[in-house]
């Protein structure tokens, strides 16, 4: 068994490409060609100064894809408490030492890229909620209350330091998505049901306590775009303008008026979308969208297929995690949903989401090669099983 | 698949579930582009264009006025003005360097320093110092690489070449502004003008020209980025005027340091060779931003220098308005060309007396000699035979208060009637008042381009003319007819008066016959006028006249004189009005007499044996 070594690397380490799942692949690399075109557009028809960062970004988050999918599943499964731990410590010193943009602590610079612990967290934590419920015996709520008490911390800790970056958006974001892990792994339907009547007792109390001032105005204007039209609401109004204009088939490449005149602050990130729409109208938004689709139910099969809890959890944590990211962007920016601060993965420019991404990909690719290895419930030993 | 029977069941039953919600709201997604980019894609790209494209309007050139030889009288000047972005640098050090080459009045600077926090700058930029010399602006231009932040702004202003000699005529202009409700531009054109006054506002339609439209894509903060159209801006026609200014500068030197108005007109046509009103004003302190130290010269001087009197100048005309009376006269065959009227000094109606300027009369007189010697005896008595409506509609027929176009716009004048009073004073006429209008005076008030256009109805062999002051438009000659239509006066009777104008001044009892001239080829004819401008009372009658230098100036009488030459084929037409100056034969008529001389130098280039035998 290839299991038996916790890296593969060896004589035969092309051997290991034969098991690759392709077709993820292929998805993944399309998607990235969308957002690289879109990002060369956005510099006005140059490579710099996005474009070609993102390139080298993607080339070496292909290699970490590849570094992820063949290390021993079983080396993720006993590192995964260390990973999110690690993770939230560089959570928290973000708090502390994090470089300041708009107004919230949240990158640690690395050089090639910004880290983002918060983008990071996103996916540990998906590691730590597999690994705990991998190993418990029993999903239902009364068996254990710490199947009630140890998620819930999991989860919290990270949400409430993002929370106080002060990230309202992620913080949420975090919670939600960890929640839909939760559910889909099964837990019972008691646990949702106690959480929800917890979260709408406190809400009044976060609104008047806890929230900032723009966090609330955020809130509002979502509400009503038109409240503050060069304000909060400008975002909004000009994403819509973007998006409409584009029409059905786009204003052409490198056209877009809306975007290149600036009307678009900063929209090589998370409003990159919208130029996308306007320059390729309802057909390129369509192609992307399909793209996404196809990649979040993929990845969501691939995690029906494994045969270990630890797998499969794990992958469809990351295919949660991806409809996340693409739900929340989309919506925003077509103003179904508040202006947060959510990244579309592998298209919007900045390193962290992309390395998340892939990474998270890598153990989709790696759980695929896995897909019919069984792992006992307990642990033996610091990383093996 | 799992192979966790426990759970294996509920994980594909919960995915199956996210599953469903994830195509949800995918579909949702789907709809909500679905709406943006097909549904609403025309309202959206409608807002896009308006994001990005801005209009900007470009001022055509306006159309210059020139006189009849082609010189220019109104003229478009380019105008520098120094200008300072404040956003980058230190103002004051660069104000105190500026200050150091050019002339910089602090308290223009001041002025400009306070708008730098007012909406009304945009661009960042405070102007100040406007209408740079050639000599600041090269000196500007040389030391501008040590003036950070020192651009030097173009405009353009209207020019008026000739200054104050053509004020009155052409008018002056002003900006548009956004208040301004003719046309509906979304913004503001820079430089460009409309008349206010004169040629300026009656042909503002020829010489405004129509503003060229650019539109250009402008990112989110404003700034240009490319040009998309450009339709070009089509400039102004040009207006030729029919004055001549070598005799509009000889009238204003005429003039001199009196008010009044003089006209020349083309007896032929109507076209008006010049037309001279004092005192008079600079327009070109109406092109510059119109400073209170100016309009408050302007408005506080005495004597209204704003008002074009040749047009709308009102006066009572005196007696150059008995040729009308006569007219009316020999017209309703009140009286024939030889009955003999004896004026003894007084007329008596009832218990009043009416006087004749000569004290003492002046004796029989028929009706050429009547107008010649200007008795007034003779023209009460004709006024009486006439009434007051006769003579107002003879003086109508005559051109008295018509209306040509809006340069001259509709007179003032007053040919009162008996409906005229009861209308304006629910009064019946009175006798008397119409033997003061028999002389000229009373109600009567008139313009003095209306008694030019009087005698050139008289003398043009039964034409009724009308004045003319536009030549050509952008070099196409104005074709509507000039001259209107046929008078229904017999010529006989028009010869009569004619020739009694002839005898005004070419007769030793003519009251104008110091002023003759004594060449064959352009003897001059008129009729002189002194109106009356205060009432004389008996006391001062029995006491003896004041003289005129010993009123008051306001008490003064006016000088008139209107007059036609040469005698056999009219050429030139004059009106003179002198206000208060005294008499018109001593004042007005060897004014007008210069003046038909001078027109027939300038414009035939013959002189005239003014030698006086």
């Amino acid at each position: 068994m290839i299991s038996e070594k916790i890296l593969k690397f060896g004589s035969n380490i092309l051997e290991n490409f034969l098991f690759v799942n392709y077709f993820l692949l292929i998805l993944l690399i399309l998607i990235f060609s969308i957002g690289l075109a879109l990002l060369y557009s956005a510099a006005g028809g140059s490579m710099e100064p996005w474009a070609s960062k993102q390139l080298i970004r993607f080339i070496f988050s292909i290699l970490l894809f590849f570094f992820v999918s063949f290390v021993s599943i079983k080396f993720w499964l006993g590192a995964s408490y260390y990973i999110y731990f690690i993770s939230l410590l560089l959570l928290l010193s973000v708090n502390f030492f994090g470089n300041t943009g708009m107004g919230a602590q949240r990158w640690i610079n690395f050089g090639l890229f910004n880290l983002q612990p918060s983008e990071l967290i996103k996916f540990t934590i998906i590691l730590a909620l597999a690994r705990y419920f991998h190993a418990e015996k029993d999903l239902n709520l009364w068996s254990s209350i710490k199947n009630f008490i140890i998620p819930i911390i999991l989860i919290f800790l990270p949400a409430y330091i993002i929370f106080l970056q002060p990230d309202l958006g992620s913080s949420l974001i975090l919670i939600i998505a960890s929640f839909t892990i939760l559910f889909v792994i099964g837990l019972s339907i008691c646990f949702f049901l106690i959480s929800g009547l917890f979260a709408i007792l406190i809400a009044p109390f976060v609104w008047l306590f806890l929230l900032y001032d723009y966090q609330k105005s955020r809130i509002l204007t979502f509400l009503d775009p038109l409240r503050d039209p060069l304000g909060d609401g400008y975002h909004i109004i000009q994403s819509k303008i973007a998006l409409g204009s584009g029409g059905l088939f786009g204003k052409g490449f490198l056209n877009g008026s809306q975007s290149h005149l600036n009307f678009l602050p900063e929209m090589q990130t998370d409003f990159i979308f919208t130029l996308l729409a306007e320059e390729f109208g309802i057909v390129g938004t369509l192609v992307l969208l399909i793209l996404f689709i196809l990649l979040i139910f993929y990845t969501l099969i691939i995690g029906l297929l494994c045969k270990s809890r630890f797998a499969c959890f794990a992958v469809i944590g990351v295919s949660i995690n991806i409809f996340y990211y693409v739900f929340i962007n989309t919506a925003m920016v077509s103003g179904l949903i508040p202006v947060v601060g959510v990244p579309l993965p592998l298209v919007s420019y900045g390193g962290t989401s992309m390395i998340c991404v892939m990474f998270g990909m890598g153990l989709v690719c790696n759980a695929y090669i896995n897909r019919n290895l069984m792992i006992p419930r307990y642990k033996d030993g610091l990383f093996g099983w | 698949m799992l192979n966790d029977k426990r759970i294996k069941n509920k994980v594909v039953r919960r995915v199956l579930l996210i599953g469903s919600f994830k195509l949800l709201v995918f579909s949702a997604i789907i709809g909500r582009l679905y709406k943006l980019q097909v549904i609403d894609r025309e309202k959206y790209k409608t807002l896009s264009d308006s994001n990005r494209i801005s209009l900007v309007y470009h001022a055509p050139s306006r159309g210059k006025i020139i006189d009849s030889l082609g010189d220019t009288i109104a003229n478009n000047r380019k105008v520098y003005a120094l200008a300072y972005d404040f956003s980058k640098l230190d103002l004051i050090n660069t104000i105190d360097k500026i200050k150091n080459l050019i002339n910089l009045n602090d308290e223009d600077v001041n002025l400009s320093l306070n708008k730098i926090n007012s909406a009304e700058i945009i661009d960042n930029t405070v102007i100040l110092k406007e209408y740079l010399s050639w000599k600041e602006l090269s000196i500007i231009y040389v030391n501008l690489p040590e003036l950070p932040g020192v651009t030097i702004k173009t405009s353009s202003i209207r020019e008026y070449t000739k200054g104050s000699f053509y004020a009155h005529i052409v008018g002056y202009t002003s900006y548009f502004n956004n208040k301004n409700s003719e046309i509906n531009f979304t913004k503001n054109i820079p430089f460009f003008l409309k008349g206010k006054n004169g040629i300026e506002k009656v042909y503002d339609s020829y010489l405004r020209g129509v503003p060229g439209r650019e539109e250009v894509e402008v990112n989110a903060s404003g700034k240009f980025i490319r040009r998309l159209s450009l339709i070009k801006s089509i400039p102004g026609k040009d207006v030729q005027l029919t004055i001549n200014s070598d005799l509009q500068d000889f009238a204003h030197g005429a003039i001199g340091s009196n008010i009044g108005a003089v006209l020349v007109l083309d007896a032929k046509n109507g076209d008006i060779l010049c037309s001279a009103s004092s005192p008079s004003f600079d327009p070109n302190i109406f092109s510059k931003k119109l400073d209170y130290k100016s309009w408050n010269k302007i408005i506080n001087t005495m004597n209204a220098p704003l008002i074009n009197r040749p047009i709308n100048g009102l006066y009572p005309p005196g007696s150059t308005f008995k040729p009308v009376v006569a007219l009316a006269a020999l017209k309703f065959g009140v009286i024939n060309k030889d009955e003999k009227i004896f004026c003894n000094g007084t007329y008596t109606l009832g218990n009043r007396n009416f006087h004749c300027w000569k004290e003492g009369g002046h004796g029989n007189l028929n009706i050429e000699d009547a107008i010649a010697q200007s008795c007034d005896v003779y023209f009460y008595e004709l006024a009486l035979r006439l009434g007051i409506d006769r003579i107002a509609e003879t003086a109508r027929q005559l051109g008295f208060g018509e209306f040509y176009n809006d340069y001259y716009g509709t007179p003032k004048s007053i040919i009162p009637d008996k409906q005229w009073k009861r209308k304006n004073f629910n009064e019946k006429w009175q006798k008397g008042e119409t033997l003061n209008v028999g002389i000229g005076q009373g109600f009567l008030l008139t313009t003095p381009l209306e008694l030019a256009i009087m005698t050139a109805n008289i003398i043009n062999k039964g034409n009724i003319i009308k004045p003319n002051i536009v030549k050509s438009i952008s070099g196409e000659k104005i074709t509507e007819a000039k001259i209107r239509k046929a008078s229904n006066f017999k010529q006989e009777h028009l010869n009569i008066v004619k020739r009694a104008m002839y005898k005004v001044l070419n007769t030793p009892k003519g009251t104008a016959w110091k002023s003759r001239v004594n060449d064959e080829s352009f003897y001059i004819s008129g009729k002189t006028g002194t109106s009356q401008v205060r009432i004389i009372s008996q006391e001062e009658r029995e006491s003896g006249i004041i003289k005129n230098k010993d009123l008051p100036f306001e008490k003064r009488d006016h000088a008139l004189f209107i007059g036609f030459a040469p005698f056999n084929n009219p050429k030139y037409i004059t009106t003179v009005i002198l206000e208060h100056a005294g008499g018109g034969a001593s004042k007005a008529a060897p004014l007008a007499r210069d003046l038909l001389i001078k027109s027939r130098e300038i414009i035939e280039g013959i002189d005239t044996d003014i030698s006086v035998s």
